[in-house]
């Protein structure tokens, strides 16, 4: 008894175990970018990047090679499955990385892929989200230029979005959860996209140069910055980059620092500041039935990168002007996203409603069905302060009177 | 089964050894049953003399065993002087008193000391009408002199090991502890070979009940003989069909002298360089030497990084296999491109890629230490160089395969309990078989099997994985933070020692108050 309760205990063991198959890893392919398409006659297309490792040939680094695979099907799900079609690996999502959605696509609607993304094991939740104008499996198609595969390329790219606060990526954790929050709402995915330039970046390496010296023809470039807007599951509009950072600074959601430049007209002077701490909070200090009141008040601090022109007197009242100015710019730049959001979207992308949820919930049971109409007549008024910390290496400016 | 038993009882009075005779006071008949008991062995040497002017007598012992000068010089010059006058009545206590300057002499009626001593290599002394012996011991020790432990290697710390005699280990043993609570009891078992065992412990410390149930157990043995002390383990050790050592087997004096001040039970065998601890732990397989002689950092550092070490020897390849196979999903990716570029060639399935490669290695590792030393280098050679670089290159087998199992084997190599303990290094393949059918959750299925069969081990009665399961904190800050001073005050629970306090409290304050 015992002998067979044990035996028992060993198949339970074995086959109450969840089902996962062995694939080899030769017989893989790393799927490791995928973009959604709408064909023209209404088919679902997918265009997958991905990376199948060849053996090594004798005294030779290990090879890798990337596979541009396209497919379509009736749903996005049957796409992939077809992509089999073409495909001489199994493929696996499990590293994919970003996914990226066609405009046409976006503007049909996204929410088959949310619910593809979300309820798929093998999409991770650290997948990237964005949307590019004109056809994903087109912006797949541009080669890499320095790095060994355009994801690589797109990977290193979206890094540096941080630092420059003009591009933005939406991870799929997020994405669901602002498809599920602000479905009404809408909210932003980070754009990216392919220009045609002559000026390519290369290795430096005579052979390459060679190549470049004589082919005088444009290439294609690819970039991330600015933003679209989705409302409601469907693409509504785009935001420029800076427009997309008045996005992240209303937001909070600036990750390094941001530059900015004003042109101190009156004196004379052309200065950029970085902007390395940022606080921003929205708050509403007048509500009633007929009116709401919002305020957007930003703390920020940073330190002076360039400055040019003649300076008077470089004392503190120099530098609170300077300070000032600034400010105005960025009360500006918030200006221009918040007009964008509630004259020319029409929606509430910038989370205004989020904070008047849980600050006047009871007004908020009244005005939430028609959020929207009441969003696009709030006065938002700006109250930004700046703090310059530091003047950089440099104490004065070269063209400094005294 | 009836029938065979039968035969063994049979057997088993035919070989208990020597026919025993009565000593009677006839030299002439003593000779007679001494000699036939020894017949054909030429290396059994009589010698006759008389003593006392007209006294026959004769001294028996084995040709190589004893010192022939100690015989010469100090038994029979002492004896044969022809002055000597040992008086009318000569009994064998005058004989001893009065003419034998030798260290030790013992005399006997039994036959069965008799004969113990001439296999220990002492002496026989028969005098004509004396119905006694004289036993005087000239033993000269032949065989290796003490020298570096040759397994147990460590860098700092005593260097001496163990050798083949008991008597020198002791001695070895003995001028460590200057105490005359150090207890040491000698037995005799083998029904051929007459081993002689030594059970060591500190009385007033080591649990007196771990002491009966190990003598219990070797008098329990019948057997032939005894060839090393692996050989006695087999008998005495509670779990046969484990894997996992119940005893810490160590060559080293300092380990031994360690272990005993816990509160352990050291068994030795005459003939074996190794050391049986009783009772020992799980954690003893991965505790060294040199931790006691090390600052508190290093000892934690090391403790840490040999325990990392045996999980890397006994599931690297096990989880090399579930996460290629199975989980690609958990590799980061670009280690993943590179594996899978390095896979991508090769024709067999991982498992077997795995199964090869430390089968191979297996191989290496037992022809090395069968290979005579001068020719020891062409097998690295043949080895590292030939099979580690062409397999790749051949594409039989992928580079990460072959790094994997380089880590296994360095690994295992860092583990010390692994090179008294090889059986131990068998448990990765159970690993390996369940990681290619099921994967990551194969390897935990099997690991939970694996824990639930260490919890059942016991050895002399304590859990094997004490002081983890069942819990003591207080134990594991004495085992394994082992070395920082407020950890050292108590001998390890689990050992239930008499007196649990190892370091006084103010043993360790060197500012004074």
């Amino acid at each position: 008894m015992k002998k067979l309760s044990v035996l028992l205990l060993c198949f339970s063991f074995i086959f109450l175990s969840a089902c996962w198959d062995a694939r080899e890893l030769s017989d893989i392919g790393i799927v490791v970018m995928t973009g959604f398409d709408l064909d023209d006659d209404g088919q679902q297309r997918v265009t997958v990047l991905s990376v199948q490792p060849f053996g090594q040939a004798q005294n030779q680094e290990s090879v890798a090679t990337t596979w541009l695979g396209t497919a379509s099907g009736k749903t996005a799900f049957d796409a992939l499955r077809n992509l089999r079609r073409t495909s001489t690996r199994s493929l696996m999502w499990m590293h994919n990385k970003i996914i990226l959605i066609g405009e046409k696509k976006a503007r049909n609607g996204i929410s088959d892929i949310t619910d593809l993304l979300t309820r798929n094991s093998e999409f991770r939740y650290g997948n990237l989200i964005f949307v590019t104008p004109g056809d994903a499996s087109e912006m797949m198609q541009v080669p890499a230029n320095l790095e060994k595969s355009l994801f690589r390329e797109l990977l290193g790219i979206i890094e540096g979005a941080g630092e420059w606060a003009k591009g933005f990526a939406l991870d799929v954790k997020n994405f669901s959860l602002n498809t599920l929050a602000s479905y009404q709402h809408g909210f932003v995915i980070g754009n990216m996209g392919f220009y045609y330039t002559d000026r390519t970046p290369f290795s430096i390496d005579f052979q390459e140069y060679l190549k470049l010296y004589w082919k005088d023809t444009e290439q294609p470039i690819v970039y991330v910055s600015g933003g679209s807007v989705i409302d409601k599951n469907k693409l509504v509009g785009w935001l420029s980059p800076l427009e997309l950072r008045g996005y992240l600074i209303l937001n909070s959601k600036i990750e390094k620092s941001f530059s900015i430049y004003k042109d101190i007209a009156d004196s004379g002077i052309k200065v950029t500041v970085d902007i390395t701490n940022l606080k921003t909070e929205i708050d509403f200090p007048y509500v009633s039935d007929e009116e709401i009141h919002a305020t957007v008040k930003v703390k920020a601090s940073g330190s002076i990168t360039e400055l040019e022109g003649g300076i008077p007197g470089y004392g503190e009242e120099f530098i609170k002007k300077i300070e000032d100015s600034l400010a105005e710019e960025i009360a500006s730049e918030l200006y221009s996203t918040v007009y964008k959001a509630q004259n020319d979207l029409r929606t509430d992308f910038l989370g205004f409603h989020e904070i008047f949820r849980v600050k006047y919930p009871k007004q908020w049971e009244k005005l939430k069905d028609n959020w929207c109409e009441v969003f696009c007549r709030i006065p938002v008024s700006y109250d930004v302060s700046l703090k310059i910390r530091h003047q950089g290496l440099m104490g004065r400016s070269f063209h400094s009177e005294d | 089964m009836l029938f065979n038993k039968g035969l063994n009882k049979d057997k088993k009075e035919k070989t208990t050894g020597d026919e025993l005779f009565e000593l009677s006071s006839s030299l002439e008949k003593n000779k007679l049953n001494l000699e036939n008991l020894f017949k054909n062995c030429d290396d059994f040497v009589r010698r006759d003399f008389i003593i006392n002017r007209n006294r026959r007598a004769c001294i028996y012992y084995f040709d190589n065993m004893v010192s022939s000068e100690n015989i010469s010089r100090f038994i029979l010059e002492k004896l044969m002087e022809p002055d000597t006058d040992m008086g009318m009545i000569i009994t064998a206590e005058k004989i001893k008193n009065k003419f034998l300057p030798s260290h030790e002499v013992k005399i006997t009626k039994e036959t069965v000391e008799i004969l113990k001593a001439i296999y220990d290599g002492d002496c026989i002394i028969l005098v004509d009408g004396i119905d006694k012996a004289l036993i005087i011991n000239v033993r000269i020790s032949k065989g290796r002199l003490v020298g570096d432990p040759l397994i147990e290697v460590s860098a700092i710390g005593p260097q001496e090991g163990f050798v083949e005699d008991i008597y020198l280990n002791i001695a070895l043993l003995r001028k460590r502890i200057k105490t005359s609570r150090y207890k040491i009891e000698f037995c005799t078992k083998g029904r051929i070979t007459k081993n002689t065992f030594a059970i060591m412990y500190i009385e007033g410390i080591t649990n007196p009940s771990f002491v009966q149930e190990l003598k219990e157990r070797v008098n329990r043995i019948d057997t032939d003989g005894f060839i090393d002390s692996g050989h006695l383990r087999r008998f005495i050790s509670d779990n046969k069909l484990t894997p996992f050592p119940q005893e810490i087997i160590t060559e080293r004096p300092d380990r031994c002298v360690n272990h005993l001040l816990e509160g352990r039970v050291v068994v030795m065998i005459d003939g074996s360089p190794f050391a049986l601890i009783y009772p020992s732990v799980f954690i003893d397989l991965i505790k060294s030497a040199d931790e006691a002689y090390m600052s508190y950092y290093m000892a934690m550092f090391l403790l840490s990084l040999r325990f990392v070490a045996f999980l890397i020897s006994t599931f690297g390849a096990a989880l090399y296999i579930a996460m290629t196979v199975f989980n690609p999903g958990m590799i980061p990716t670009q280690l993943l491109i590179t594996i899978a570029s390095s896979r991508a060639g090769v024709p067999f399935p991982a498992f077997l890629e795995a199964f090869i490669m430390e089968f191979t290695f297996e191989i290496l590792r037992e022809a090395n230490i069968r290979i005579p030393k001068p020719i020891g280098p062409s097998i690295s050679i043949v080895g590292g160089l030939v099979i580690g670089q062409s397999v790749v290159q051949a594409g039989i087998v992928s580079q990460a395969m072959i790094i994997v199992v380089a880590l296994t084997a360095i690994s295992s190599f860092a583990v010390p309990g692994y090179t008294t303990n090889p059986a131990l290094r068998l448990i990765r393949f159970p690993f390996m078989i369940a990681a290619s059918f099921l994967g990551m959750y194969g390897i935990i299925s099997l690991l939970v099997v694996l824990l639930i069969h260490m919890a059942s081990i016991r050895s002399v009665g304590v859990p094997y994985l004490s002081p983890i399961a069942p819990i003591n904190i207080k134990d594991i800050q004495n085992t394994l933070l082992h070395g920082l001073p407020s950890f050292q005050k108590y001998r390890p629970s689990y050992l239930e020692p008499l007196n649990p306090v190892h370091t006084a409290p103010h043993s360790s304050k060197n500012t004074p108050e």
